[in-house]
């Protein structure tokens, strides 16, 4: 099933292989079908952000056909512990890393850098309220924004699993220039339908990201178990149909696996936007028990890429190994 | 309060008639009788046969309720002898049997907004009727309940409108602030709401003010294919939470009375109707159907999946029957008996945890 023939990228970490080094993980993005590749930092591609070094990686993937995109990580003011790499970096200053960072990713032909607020337990934090979260958040993310731009570098802020469309679109608003990197799988844990959330986020999106879940109902809600992209809820076929043709799509395979306890005392209260279409629309799709579906990251990246326009394994030449044969380092099941 | 029945589906009452139901309830240990419609007890509003019901109910110390019937004039048609009763003038026909009431001491009268129809999914709603809508229908009922005010006013009575399959309790209580407590209250029946995807302790907390009569009932609720299903279980069976309910109902209204309504036996269903009881299902998942219940909101939602799934884990541990395990069960005399029995047993219960005494005759020899 080929959702999209559409360009796609994959990240860094789902890549089959130990990837130690950018040409390894260049070589494994372009026998996966893909041609964009999201690192996990500007230090990985340059620990010092030595310019030439950063040159010279943006020369490797261009040469490869691959573009190069990276994380840039938590930009949340209340919590600097979550951002310290990055104030480091900014000798101090969060606002002089995130500069740094975008010069170093110009060098790099980096022209967006991914980014998120926190973690889901921040929705619940009783000593920082998340709407004092995000309310800091934005005030710095309006200077970020710009500051980024200075380098002709986007800022894209991730529908991570703390953050509703909601919150994230009204952060578009109060900082002018931030774009959304749209994660429907992560929604689902705010009792999101990703339809109906894709329409709220269509006009801000710069990257949709893809991967899938099943919901399993429990005695506490919701479980989210991820699966292989095209088995699980999400209408990835109406979301594609949605999206512009300048959204970057990118595989992008999560690991936790949350419980939705909307069925506890007391969880509503964090989740404000919580409707009832979307809640009956979860609802619908729920099943009775969890998935028996090979859910590895092996076979969910051999999956996934091959559902967005990956080379599937019959196309390979003899001795080429496709995506849907590859060594993710893993043991054999 | 006082604990009684409903005469409507009481055990073998198809084949009694109304004196012989007040016998049988009161053998039964029951406070009282709540016959549905005057008409019921007397389909000609006899006032020789109406003083004896009252006397033998007053003979035994029980309550007398009754009711109007059906005040939606979209669905009027469907009752043609109240019409027959006023000889052509509807209006004439509930004055008659408001009359009627007043005049053997009645001042409590249910009435209800639709029969619930025998189609499957929405269409078994008259909420989902295609040639009115429903916003359309409150409209009709309000400007009729209004008609009928003044006749009800005069006579000492009220309308109480009952939390019936097709209508949400949030618009029964604006029913009776529109038209006026004096004259309109509500009939609480504390199953039907769930039909409305609405948590019956939410629905008895937005009803309390206005409660005037009750129908006692209870329902398992199951995950099914297109929605939630509904089935009839005893009281204290099922998913109404008496322990909650009860003592608020009790400190807004503690006279109130409590009338059971129970599990019909399937040999005396109407000619016609299907033996094999058919799915009712709560639709929520069709997009009509939500469209139809603009007052749900996701805290009343959220209560009512957390009651379905608490029933279903109940169900599991404690081996409760499937939906289609009970409903294949015949469900004959001696069952609807049983059926009566544990209701009657699992509210005393339940007040007595509350502390509520449920006053009335004590348990005499009960019906063979």
């Amino acid at each position: 099933m080929i959702l999209s023939e559409r360009p796609f990228g994959v990240i860094l970490r789902d890549l089959p292989g130990e990837n130690r080094d950018l040409a390894d993980a260049l070589s494994a993005t372009t026998r996966a079908g893909a041609s964009r590749l999201q690192v996990p930092s500007l230090t990985w591609l340059s620990e010092a952000l030595d310019p030439g070094e950063l040159i010279r990686a943006g020369a490797d993937a261009a040469t490869a056909g691959v573009e190069l995109t990276a994380t840039l990580g938590v930009v949340n003011p209340r919590r600097p512990e979550r951002s310290a790499a990055l104030a480091e970096l900014g000798e101090g200053s969060l606002l002089s890393g995130v500069g740094r960072v975008a010069r170093a990713a110009r060098l790099a032909g980096i022209d967006a850098l991914h980014i998120t607020v926190g973690a889901l337990d921040d929705r619940t934090d009783t000593e920082v309220p998340f709407g004092e979260q995000l309310a800091s958040a934005g005030r710095f993310l309006a200077e970020a924004v710009t500051v980024a731009a200075e380098s002709g570098v986007r800022l894209v802020l991730k529908t991570h699993e703390e953050m509703s469309s909601h919150e994230a679109v009204a952060l578009t608003d109060v900082a002018p220039g931030l774009l959304l990197g749209f994660s429907p799988v992560n929604l689902l844990v705010g009792l999101e339908d990703p339809v109906v959330a894709a329409r709220r986020v269509l006009n801000v999106t710069h990257t949709l990201f893809v991967d899938d879940a099943a919901l399993e109902r429990t005695d506490r809600g919701f479980a989210r178990h991820l699966v292989p992209v095209g088995t699980g809820v999400v209408d990835w076929k109406t979301i594609l149909g949605l999206v512009t043709a300048s959204c970057a799509i990118t595989l992008d395979l999560h690991r936790a696996a949350f419980d939705v306890p909307f069925l506890d005392d007391g969880w509503l209260s964090y989740e404000p936007h919580a409707s009832v279409p979307e809640l009956l629309a979860l609802s619908r799709v729920a099943v009775p028990s969890a998935p028996q579906t090979d859910a590895s990251p092996r076979e969910r990246f051999a999956r996934g890429a091959a559902a967005l326009g990956g080379r599937p394994v019959q196309d390979q030449t003899p001795g080429e190994r496709g995506v849907l044969a590859v060594d993710t380092g893993e043991p054999e099941s | 309060m006082r604990l009684g029945t409903d005469a409507l589906k009481y055990p073998g009452g198809a084949s009694m008639t109304p004196i012989e139901i007040v016998e049988s309830a009161a053998g039964e240990g029951l406070a009282g009788v709540f016959y549905r419609t005057m008409l019921t007890m007397s389909p000609t509003l006899d006032p020789g046969y109406l003083r004896e019901v009252r006397a033998h109910v007053d003979e035994h110390g029980m309550y007398l309720e009754s009711g109007l019937g059906k005040v939606n004039p979209y669905g009027l048609p469907e009752t043609p002898e109240v019409r027959a009763l006023g000889d052509g003038d509807t209006v004439l026909g509930f004055r008659r049997m408001m009359e009627a009431a007043a005049q053997i001491g009645i001042s409590e009268l249910w009435v209800s907004t639709a029969n619930i129809k025998t189609y499957s999914g929405r269409f078994a709603y008259d909420r989902f009727r295609t040639d009115v809508t429903w916003s359309d229908q409150l409209v009709a009922i309000e400007k009729f309940l209004r008609l009928l005010s003044p006749i009800a006013r005069d006579n000492g009575i009220h309308m109480n409108l009952e939390t019936h399959e097709e209508i949400t309790s949030f618009e029964l209580v604006r029913l009776v602030e529109a038209v006026g407590p004096d004259t309109v209250g509500i009939t609480f029946d504390t199953a039907n709401v769930v039909q409305r995807a609405e948590h019956p302790t939410l629905s008895a907390r937005r009803v309390a003010p206005y409660v005037r009569q009750m129908h006692l009932k209870d329902t398992a609720l199951f995950t099914g294919d297109d929605g939630i299903l509904y089935q009839m279980r005893p009281n204290g069976e099922g998913v109404v939470d008496l322990d909650a309910i009860l003592p608020l109902l009790y400190e807004a209204h503690p006279d109130l009375h409590l009338s059971l309504e129970l599990k019909q036996e399937n040999d005396v269903l109407p000619v016609g109707a299907n033996p094999s009881p058919r799915r009712l299902e709560v639709s929520l998942y069709d997009p009509e159907w939500l469209a139809g219940h603009p007052d749900l909101n996701v805290t009343e939602l959220v209560a009512y999946l957390g009651l379905v799934r608490q029933y279903e884990k109940r169900a599991r541990e404690e081996g409760l029957p499937s939906y289609d395990e009970y409903a294949n069960t015949p469900f004959d005399y001696a069952a609807a008996v049983d059926y009566l029995r544990t209701s009657v047993a699992n509210v005393r219960a339940a007040a007595a945890r509350a502390g509520i005494v449920l006053d009335g005759v004590p348990a005499a020899a009960p019906v063979s």
